[in-house]
């Protein structure tokens, strides 16, 4: 154990800290740190590969003889299976295996109910229509609502339709506090189902290996969360080490990737049983039902506020669906303002619709669309500015700066309308039906995230007599840039040129382990055990060096940079290429492997969480409830920045992802038949290109302290606030609230029409 | 007169109703042009019959000739993908509704997943293969790796072939433009901002360039 | 999708002869919404018979009193062409605007025509045929319908024709050139659709008869408003088209079509009373646009139409007129 003080937060407001660094572990990076590669712009490493169609992913994998699965999925919204019949199915032409998923009953649209592979994907498609299904349909339930109500049919015979989640809060005295503070709101805001619609649908590709080991390329967002779901299937008996699990591209995760399915379960059995390599992904309509998706809410929320600007009371009472899963849950309101009196109750409904998974942040974009409105509305009840409350009640000194270099971004004093409903910047000119009248107003929301990383990652760095580089990780990169941030930080470690300079291997099992995609903590798991790896090799080097009697200073420190080493030749002192350097040793390489440590103890700067904000323009047309997102201003802390191009990438992707759902995604389902009406990208609508606002990510770098590198987590928390601000945005544009999501036409005009309409001043 | 004309000509138009069959008097009603007389017999060309257990298809493949059978309800983009291992092009909604699967027939963008390879025959298809490697990328492919105008990926290939198909035609392509060219494409991960500026980018570099 | 016979023809005598007979193929063009039901095995034709190859299908044609758009134009040749948006400004607005440019390539004039109803009942595998599959129900009716009619809704199916090109041809006067075997009739483009009390299609045209043209007469304003929830590539909730004879200012003949609000494009004939011979003026447009909104009864969800059809109506109108909607 060492010691080290660290200069730790940002400019105009650091900290001095001492940490006890584990052994072997390089000094962590702070404001005093003088880095070549981290935190400049530079592209991500697999980008020709991706703009020029040679990346492979799970969907483009070919295997010689591979076969093409499919799966049958129910038709209805509840069903009991009397009987499966394979037999006209098993004659179709090319079909090769098939079999029953054995199912009793069937408690969704899109349930599983069979599976079988053909020589042709054609093929395959038309046997599954020729197995025969005997249905007994019965009622079913697809809206929270409506499964709450006592006579309201059971998802599972056994269980009551309503789980009360124990993830609740509650302090102070909240009903002392809303009978005290001097204006109370209540309201209720409502969210929708949003589906992952990750653009490579799930599936694998399975191979049964002559040794009876299976091999498995997934598009996943776990290696081996999917290669641990495998091997404890009872169908087979397999050691981790008899699994491999594949990932070298995937198209999009978020959170619903992580264990293998019901389709790569079918897959690496119809393979075995097919004895040919099965290729099964899942088609976008089967992605839309059964693989996950954001579960809806319903918050009744109250709120109490003093006339001298301070929220003292918050309490929210929630319900939701997450399918035939649980976990519709919302965050708890009270982790972000200074608030002393909270309570937080809430439900998880089940219904007959696919099951909930993870979704990029699960329960906060719902959670924040109901708190970031309601501190609006509760500054609109002391009739102040919602972005001073804002500030008078945000503990996060990170976030006090965001909140001010954001609303100078978006230029909120003039943007702001001071008379809502009324023309933008207040010039008293009364909405004009029909005559194309548009106002404009602007909102803000907050986002926070406590996504820090953690142990359970390994990372082999290695360096060959040629001077050649590799990394490699078991875990995956699902389009984040996870490669791109190990290449850079291990070639700043090593003081080479750029993270080009480094070849990252990711996505097999083979390789050590990672963590999944989830919680924002791949990169923040793995780059610190990338940078302690690279460190020792380096280490290595340099002893080396030494033991080649070549001249050099006793610490490699400030004599590795720009892919050069500095060394003390005969001719004098000279900058020599590293891979010239490396021959110099004599070595036949080096190679070191690292794991994550713990977070240091009562080290990092975050005790609030990475913190973020945004602010939206919008634009309303009154006339048909369009609403036209102008611009976002996203500022975002990450700790420390690694790639600054992806990782605005990130932010600005999150901020699309939230306009996506604040007016367009909804899951719309047929009430009587529990079918999913819109399980495709016609009716399914994800923002266009057309519909992007104008994005400004600001990253806010904050040197955090807590490991080597200091990344958190940053593919979750920029999607948070986009469809709260959006909201808020609408709000000070017309004057009404719309308190439910998406903000749809429909939604739009019916808040117009119900609240602003005999507003006196307009006539 | 001053006759306006798009397209064939059109002589060609409606070439193919017999005047005897229809006769001038039925086609003027109609509004449509009289035939003339070296227009000939319609009914007379045959038809051409692929069966459905399949039937030969020729095509261009990135300049290359391809010849295979080829069973008719076999898409463009199940043929490229499935048949012939060419997986550049995405197959993510299968009904035309997200651009994953943009290629370039004859000099236009398509949805691959809603053309039959049958549709193809004797045309030119270019796939993102065709355009560039890693080692020679074409100026779209290396724009956008530079200005990260992908994440994920899995949208990629398709929103450089809808933009290839605009920089074929237009040389120095409004922002409107490149908008309009990308409104068929949907990015998941959301990389819109940088698709439109790595798209200007390119097509700076090549007006620039010649 | 299902194996298929793919079947040929190079000139129209050969396909309309080959549209004989008890199962006569399915006529395919661009394909893009056949492919799409097949895919979704809600149809299963044993044969396609692709005109594609019918190349006097092809072209647009300008005389001095008239526009003749062959069948197979692409909606991308008829947004581009200077002589649709010179006489048919609504007619090259609506293809223009019209799914993307992918599908643009492809699509055609007869296909856009021709088009069967985007109702997610119908177009669903998992549901039991509707009314419009031969089935005994409508389930929009009750159903989720907020993309459904509000014209005609008494009628037992309430989807709607999701055509941006036929409001605008009913607009524009249209008439379309039919063959049928040797004959060729022409007819009013009106004539092609159908209302909801013909649940089981979305057009008139006999399986044996193939549609070779349209022409368009010229001496016509006229201007397409469309309304999706996306900025680009979504479905129209509602669209509008309008047309009139341009007379020192004022409106004479005038047309007011409405799409994707009922079976067929609907003309608002009290709406183009109101309207005729006078001179536009945004208060004038208002009061037509009520008027052309009148008699609609929406379904559950979906009554927010009629105020997004208004709006189009006025915006259309005032396009039309060259005084764009605003200031």
């Amino acid at each position: 154990m060492s010691e080290e003080k660290l200069v730790l937060g940002f400019e105009g407001h650091t900290v001095e800290k001492t940490v006890k660094l584990p052994e072997g572990e390089p000094r962590p990076w702070d404001l005093t740190s003088k880095l070549e590669v981290v935190g400049k712009h530079h592209p991500r490493v697999d980008g020709l590969l991706k703009a020029t169609g040679k990346a492979r992913y799970t969907h483009d994998v070919r295997l010689p003889g591979m076969l093409w699965g499919v799966l049958l999925r129910s038709p209805h919204g509840a069903a009991r299976v009397k009987s499966v019949d394979l037999t006209k199915a098993l004659a179709s032409p090319g079909v090769k295996a098939a079999f029953s998923l054995e199912k009793s009953e069937v408690r969704f649209h899109g349930d599983e109910v069979a599976a079988l592979c053909a020589e042709t994907l054609d093929q395959a498609r038309e046997a599954v229509r020729a197995i025969k299904v005997d249905y007994e349909v019965v009622p079913c339930v697809v809206d929270a609502t409506d499964a709450r109500k006592e006579d309201a049919p059971r998802v599972f015979a056994k269980r009551e339709n309503i789980l009360t989640s124990p993830m609740s809060q509650k302090r102070g005295d909240p009903a002392a506090a809303l009978s005290s503070a001097d204006k109370v709101v209540k309201a209720t805001y409502r969210t929708q189902v949003q589906t992952h619609s990750a653009l490579e649908t799930h599936g694998v590709v399975a191979r049964w290996e002559d040794d009876g080991s299976l091999t498995c390329y997934a598009s996943t967002q776990g290696t081996f969360s999917v290669r641990d779901g495998l091997t404890a299937q009872k169908l087979w008996k397999l050691k981790a080490s008899e699994c491999r699990v594949i990932a070298e591209h995937v198209g999009g995760g978020f959170g619903a990737k992580f264990g293998p399915g019901v389709e790569g379960v079918a897959a690496a059995r119809l393979a075995k049983e097919a004895k040919a390599p099965v290729w099964l992904m899942v088609d976008r309509k089967g992605e839309h039902l059964s693989c996950g998706n954001r579960p809806d809410s319903v918050q009744e929320m109250q709120g109490g506020i003093t006339t001298d600007w301070k929220l003292t009371v918050l309490t929210v009472s929630s319900y939701g669906t997450g399918g035939v899963a649980a976990g519709a849950g919302v965050y708890n309101p009270g982790d972000y303002y200074k608030v002393p009196n909270v309570e937080k109750r809430e439900e998880s409904v089940f219904t007959n619709a696919g099951g909930a998974r993870a979704f990029r942040a699960p329960g906060h974009p719902q959670g924040c669309f109901a708190l970031e409105q309601m501190v609006d509305e509760l500054a609109d009840a002391i009739g102040m500015d919602p972005l001073e409350v804002r500030l008078k009640n945000d503990p996060s000194v990170v976030r006090q700066e965001e909140w001010k270099i954001g609303a100078e971004r978006i230029g909120w004093k003039e943007k702001r309308n001071k008379t809502p409903g009324r023309g933008a910047g207040g010039d008293g000119a009364p909405p004009r039906p029909y005559a194309g009248t548009v106002l404009r107003g602007v909102g803000c929301a907050a986002a926070r995230w406590g996504g820090h990383g953690g142990p359970g990652a390994t990372v082999l760095v290695k360096v060959d007599e040629d001077g050649s580089v590799e990394v490699r990780s078991g875990a995956q990169d699902i389009g984040t840039g996870t490669r791109t941030v190990l290449a850079a930080i291990v070639a700043e470690e090593l003081g080479l040129e750029g993270p080009e300079a480094v070849k990252v291997f990711l996505g097999d099992t083979r390789d050590p382990v990672g963590p999944g995609s989830g919680g924002s903590r791949t990169a923040s798991s793995i780059a610190p055990a990338a940078r302690s790896a690279a460190a020792q090799v380096k280490d290595a080097f340099w002893a080396a060096l030494k033991k080649a009697l070549m001249k050099v200073a006793d610490s490699p420190e400030g004599q590795m940079k720009g892919g050069k080493v500095l060394l003390d030749l005969n001719s004098g002192p000279k900058w020599i290429p590293f891979a010239e350097a490396v021959k110099k040793t004599g070595k036949k390489g080096f190679q070191a492997s690292a794991d994550r440590q713990d977070n240091y103890k009562g080290a990092g700067f975050h005790e609030q969480g990475v913190a973020g904000c945004q602010f939206a323009e919008v634009e309303v047309d009154l006339e048909t409830g369009k609403i036209r997102v102008l611009r976002v201003v996203a500022v975002q802390d990450m700790g420390t920045i690694v790639d600054a191009l992806t990782a605005e990438s990130q932010v600005i992707g999150a901020v699309i992802q939230g306009v996506s759902y604040a007016l367009f995604e909804e899951r719309i389902m047929d009430r009587r038949s529990g079918r999913m009406l819109n399980a495709d990208f016609l009716h399914y609508k994800i923002a266009a290109p057309a519909d992007c606002p104008e994005i400004v990510p600001i990253l806010f770098p904050v040197a955090a302290g807590m490991n080597n590198v200091g990344l958190l987590g940053l593919g979750e928390p920029p999607t948070i606030p986009t469809a709260a601000a959006i909201a808020n945005a609408f709000a000070n544009a017309t004057g009404v609230r719309l308190r439910e999501i998406p903000m749809t036409p429909a939604r739009v005009l019916a808040a117009l029409e119900g609240s602003a309409k005999p507003k006196k001043e307009w006539r | 007169m001053a006759e306006e004309r798009d397209g064939v000509s059109r002589r060609q138009f409606l070439k193919g109703v017999s005047a005897s069959a229809l006769g001038a008097a039925a086609l003027a009603r109609a509004g449509l042009p009289a035939l003339r007389a070296e227009d000939g017999a319609g009914g007379t060309t045959g038809i051409e019959r692929i069966p459905a257990s399949g039937g030969k298809l020729d095509l261009t493949l990135n300049g290359k000739a391809v010849s295979l059978a080829c069973e008719p309800r076999t898409t463009l983009l199940d043929l490229l993908r499935q048949r012939l291992g060419v997986t550049g092009a995405k197959d993510v909604c299968d009904r035309g509704a997200c651009g994953a699967c943009t290629v370039i027939v004859d000099g236009k963008p398509v949805v691959s997943c809603m053309l039959l390879a049958h549709d193809c025959s004797g045309k030119k298809v270019e796939t993102i293969e065709g355009i560039g490697s890693p080692e020679s990328p074409h100026a779209l492919q290396r724009e956008f790796a530079r200005c990260d105008a992908l994440q994920c990926g899995f949208c990629t290939p398709g929103m450089v072939m809808s933009l290839k198909a605009l920089l074929d035609r237009e040389r120095t392509p409004s922002v409107e433009a490149i908008k309009g060219a990308v409104s068929g494409n949907i990015c998941r991960c959301g990389t819109y901002p940088r698709v439109f500026e790595a798209a200007q980018s390119a097509a700076r570099s090549i007006g620039g360039g010649k | 999708m299902n194996a298929f016979d793919l079947l040929r023809p190079r000139d129209i005598e050969t396909a309309t002869k080959a549209l004989k007979g008890e199962s006569p193929p399915v006529v395919k063009a661009g394909g893009m919404d056949l492919l799409d039901r097949m895919k979704e095995g809600i149809d299963r034709p044993a044969a396609l018979l692709d005109i594609q190859k019918i190349d006097s299908l092809r072209g647009i044609d300008a005389t001095q009193s008239s526009l003749t758009i062959g069948a197979l134009a692409t909606l991308a040749e008829i947004a581009a062409s200077e002589a649709v948006r010179k006489q048919a400004r609504a007619l090259a607005e609506a293809a223009g605007e019209a799914a993307t440019p992918q599908v643009r390539s492809v699509a055609t004039l007869g296909g856009n025509l021709l088009q069967r109803s985007r109702c997610w009942y119908y177009r669903s595998s998992d549901f039991e045929p509707c009314l419009k599959r031969g089935g005994k129900e409508c389930f929009a009716k009750e159903g989720r319908n907020k993309i459904h009619a509000i014209f005609g809704t008494e009628a037992p199916c309430v989807a709607v024709h999701p055509s941006s090109l036929a409001p605008a041809l009913v607009a524009l006067d249209a008439t379309v050139g039919v063959v049928r075997e040797k004959t060729l009739v022409t007819k009013p483009i009106a004539d092609v659709f159908v209302d909801g009390t013909t649940c089981d299609r979305d057009h008139a045209l006999a399986p044996d008869e193939l549609l070779a043209s349209v022409s368009i007469p010229l001496g016509r304003r006229s201007a397409y408003r469309e309304f999706q929830e996306r900025a680009t590539y979504d479905w129209a909730l509602a669209s509008c088209a309008v047309s009139f004879v341009w007379r020192d200012g004022v409106c004479a003949e005038p047309r007011i079509v409405l799409g994707a609000v009922a079976h067929r494009p609907v003309r608002r004939e009290a709406a183009e009373a109101h309207l005729a011979g006078k001179k536009l003026t945004p208060e004038l447009a208002r009061e037509v646009a009520a008027k052309a909104l009148e008699g609609a009864k929406p379904l559950a969800e979906n009554g927010y139409k009629i105020q997004i059809a208004r709006a189009l109506v006025m915006r259309a109108l005032l396009a039309a007129a060259g005084m764009e909607a605003g200031k």
